[in-house]
């Protein structure tokens, strides 16, 4: 009986755990979650926004405006030119306090649209202020 | 900007802005036809200089054109049919975060954001994606560059369909 709840006990810690650390972003359609739960992010560095993703992001880029925002998508550019424009892809779009310093022309060749571990260096500490997503994949 | 009843060009006193997007644009002065503004921090014409053309427009239909100094280069919003302009703004009104610049609604906002990848995110790319957008969805308003020679040049998007079904987008350089 002691070895049951023991096992139990153990189990439903393991469970508990693993749910907890489950990031909110499993697939790109989960993406309207952080949209969701935007108050969560609000006023957050990006970087927590982006740790609760688990798809990889495979074309992103920032535009400098007010507000600032990054547009984050899961499928890569070649994907998304073979695309219609109305109905092309899941857009994540977050919006940021700070300014972003983002040259197009001074990224790598060929790989200007990739978000990179730079990236998330550059900008990871910048503040969330809006969550916009738009569309699915 | 304004004409006289002689048709010479006259200039109203520069308003400075009241935050970093807003500016008051003098409507009243005598004959207003164009109103000119700056981007201090080079960032590309945006949704919210079109709404703000329109609403210009709707004020006074002799206000047609708004100027945009960035980076160096100077950019003309043009309300060609004023009447197509309000159709577009009412079908697609602005999204509005209080405190912050105007932006498209989700459905014409996406597919500018998709333009980006085939079009590039620079100021060029960026303005070629919603003059294409804008002659899209026929909203009487039209974009156009200034060249070397002081003269605006229309800027012009055209999509091609290539054999595998994607599309390409071929901006006409108003500069060359």
């Amino acid at each position: 009986m002691k070895n049951t709840f023991k096992t139990l006990a153990i189990l439903f810690l393991l469970v508990y755990s693993s749910c907890k650390a489950q990031q909110m972003v499993q697939t790109p359609n989960d993406a309207h979650k952080l949209k969701i739960n935007e108050q969560q992010f609000l006023n957050k560095p990006l970087k927590y926004l982006l740790n609760e993703i688990k798809p990889q992001i495979k074309t992103a880029f920032g535009t400098l405006d007010f507000p600032s925002y990054f547009s984050f998508r899961f499928i890569d550019s070649e994907e998304i030119k073979r695309r219609s424009l109305e109905n092309n892809s899941l857009g994540l779009y977050v919006y940021v306090k700070e300014p972003i310093e983002w040259d197009f022309d001074k990224r790598t060749k060929g790989k200007e649209f990739l978000w990179t571990k730079e990236d998330v260096e550059k900008y990871g500490n910048l503040t969330v202020i809006r969550i916009r997503v738009i569309g699915k994949d | 900007m304004g004409k006289n009843t002689d048709g010479t060009i006259t200039q109203a006193p520069m308003n400075n802005g009241s935050s970093q997007y807003l500016v008051l644009t003098n409507t009243s002065w005598l004959g207003a036809f164009a109103a000119l503004h700056n981007h201090p921090e080079n960032t590309p014409l945006a949704s919210g200089d079109i709404y703000a053309s329109v609403k210009l427009g709707v004020k006074n239909s002799s206000f047609t054109t708004t100027y945009i100094l960035t980076n160096g280069e100077v950019y003309a919003i043009v309300v060609t049919d004023l009447a197509a302009a309000q159709a577009f703004v009412a079908e697609y009104p602005a999204d509005h975060l209080p405190g912050y610049n105007p932006e498209f609604p989700e459905f014409i906002f996406n597919q500018l954001q998709v333009l980006v990848t085939p079009m590039g995110s620079s100021i060029e790319g960026k303005t070629a994606a919603i003059a294409f957008i804008l002659d899209k969805y026929n909203a009487g308003i039209t974009l156009f560059k200034q060249d070397s020679n002081g003269e605006f040049k229309l800027i012009k998007t055209l999509e091609t369909t290539i054999s595998d079904g994607s599309k390409t987008y071929n901006t006409i350089n108003p500069c060359n």
